[in-house]
């Protein structure tokens, strides 16, 4: 009982040691690595260009398509409204 | 064969569980339900307490095989996972995978913490000690105050199987306790102005350092522990795939649905080892009792070298950050964060809390690789290098 008294001290020092040893050669490794692979600010993204848009021509189409469709299901044009056109 | 309805209804009875359950399993059946109710009711832990209740439920129900001994039972294919190592080095995979290491890059030193926080390991090993167990048991109950679950369950399995199920019970349920254990020991141990020193933001650490680390740790921790490897490399592994940016798919699965699996197997088996004769035990009110010494001093100790580290830096440390050492990942650093936003609403210690608490876990992983190198299977794998761990092991042994 004595000697697993003694053990158990013996063998707390040395984990302690250890954990503090492994731990300490962590710290230094990862302040090495900050050091010589810096933080960099990432380059700013370059701002969208503004896709021209051609209102009138858009206009036009709405104005088609709404036109072909009201006639096809047979309602008024005011019935529905074309928001979006996206060519493929 | 001749069948009589008084000899039908006999054999009918004699074969259900009630003539064959015994006060031990009686008791235990108590046991499963009080865990199921601190899971459910009172939401301690509930994704591991309710899986370990449950296993300890159906373990306990006569002649169901569900006992982890119970061979080519349901659980005992479960348990094998632990038997073996494979279910806790997966769970940490999936730890790894959930856990950012930017706040300890950004400030190694808490690592330090991490470290200090382990000394409730080595305390509760001599308490362990003292309390007459030897030495192998003694490590897999100090291992507790590492507070990190699967730690625990690996040592467990690997130095004292047989005490499995209270550890892995006591370990769960303080960690689940741990907002409750760790203010009082926090504010004790620290005056006001500690608890008010606000902490320099983080600097923002490279994706490169972020990738390179879990590279590195593995190759220096598991060179200088070898037995360590499961647990850490599959932490780090983990680590990897998340900031790897390559493996997206692999980090999704490691953080969500790989370690919700592995929780289920190892839970549920873990529950199943919890028997009357394994849990109904002298020993399973000693090591309760030591579990919660095992936190209030990794605690203690965590805050204590806070406070060094306080002095050491001209205040810019706060103490309050050291009690986050203890892993129980991220309870701790919570626990950290709300100690010191009742002194000052406007510290934020959080992110400074989660260097040590990440620290933690690779401390507690490396107190566990020195345990299975002093008192592991020497006979397993390596024979040279554990051949010599043997001898130095023999010659303390002999002293």
């Amino acid at each position: 009982m004595n000697d697993d008294i003694i053990t158990s001290f013996t063998v707390s020092g040395i984990a302690i040691s250890v954990i503090f040893l492994v731990l300490t050669i962590l710290i230094f490794t990862i302040k090495i690595l900050v050091r010589l692979l810096p933080y960099e600010e990432p380059p700013p993204k370059p701002a969208r260009k503004a896709q021209p848009t051609a209102p009138s021509d858009m206009d036009e189409d709405i104005a088609v398509i709404t036109s072909v469709m009201a006639s096809h299901l047979s309602q008024t044009p005011g019935n529905f409204q074309v928001v979006n056109i996206q060519s493929r | 064969m001749e069948l009589t309805f008084s000899g039908a209804a006999i054999q009918i009875l004699e074969s259900t569980g009630f003539s064959a359950i015994v006060p031990g399993q009686v008791v235990m059946l108590i046991v499963a339900c009080v865990l199921l109710y601190l899971a459910i009711w009172k939401k301690f832990e509930p994704l591991l307490l309710l899986p370990i209740g449950f296993g300890c439920l159906m373990a306990n129900l006569p002649m169901s095989m569900m006992m982890s001994t119970d061979d080519g039972g349901l659980l005992n294919f479960f348990y094998q996972g632990i038997k073996h190592e494979i279910l806790p080095p997966l769970i940490f995979l999936g730890v790894g995978a959930l856990t950012d290491f930017g706040p300890l890059l950004a400030n190694p030193t808490t690592l330090l913490l991490g470290a200090a926080a382990q000394i409730g390991v080595y305390t509760t090993l001599i308490g362990a000690v003292l309390l007459g167990f030897d030495l192998k048991e003694a490590s897999a109950i100090g291992i507790i105050g590492g507070a990190d679950g699967p730690t625990s369950i690996f040592l467990a399995s690997k130095l004292a199987p047989h005490l499995l199920a209270p550890i892995a019970v006591a370990a769960y349920s303080y960690m689940s306790l741990v907002p409750l254990i760790q203010p009082p020991i926090m504010r004790w141990l620290t005056t006001h102005s500690e608890r008010k020193i606000k902490m320099a933001q983080l600097k923002p650490i490279s994706k490169k350092v972020k990738i390179i680390f879990p590279i590195l740790v593995t190759i220096i921790c598991c060179l200088m522990l070898p037995a360590v490897t499961p647990l850490l490399g599959m932490l780090m592994l983990g680590n990897l795939f998340r900031e790897s940016g390559v493996t997206a798919r692999l980090h999704e699965t490691s953080e969500t649905h790989l370690i919700n699996i592995v929780t289920i197997f190892l839970a549920l088996a873990v529950g199943s080892s919890m028997t009357a004769e394994s849990f109904l035990k002298l020993e399973t009110i000693k090591i309760i009792i030591l579990g919660l010494l095992a936190f209030c001093m990794a605690t203690a100790g965590g805050v204590l070298f806070g406070k060094l580290m306080c002095k050491l830096t001209g205040g810019k440390v706060n103490p309050l950050i050291g009690s986050a050492g203890v892993s129980a990942v991220p309870m701790a650093a919570r626990v950290s964060q709300k100690v010191g936003a009742e002194e000052d609403h406007t510290n934020f210690l959080l992110m400074h809390a989660m260097g040590p608490n990440v620290a933690g876990v690779i401390g507690s992983a490396v107190a566990a690789g020195v345990f299975l190198s002093l008192f592991g299977d020497p006979t397993v794998p390596g024979p040279e290098a554990h051949a010599a761990i043997e001898a130095v092991v023999q010659s303390m042994v002999q002293r």
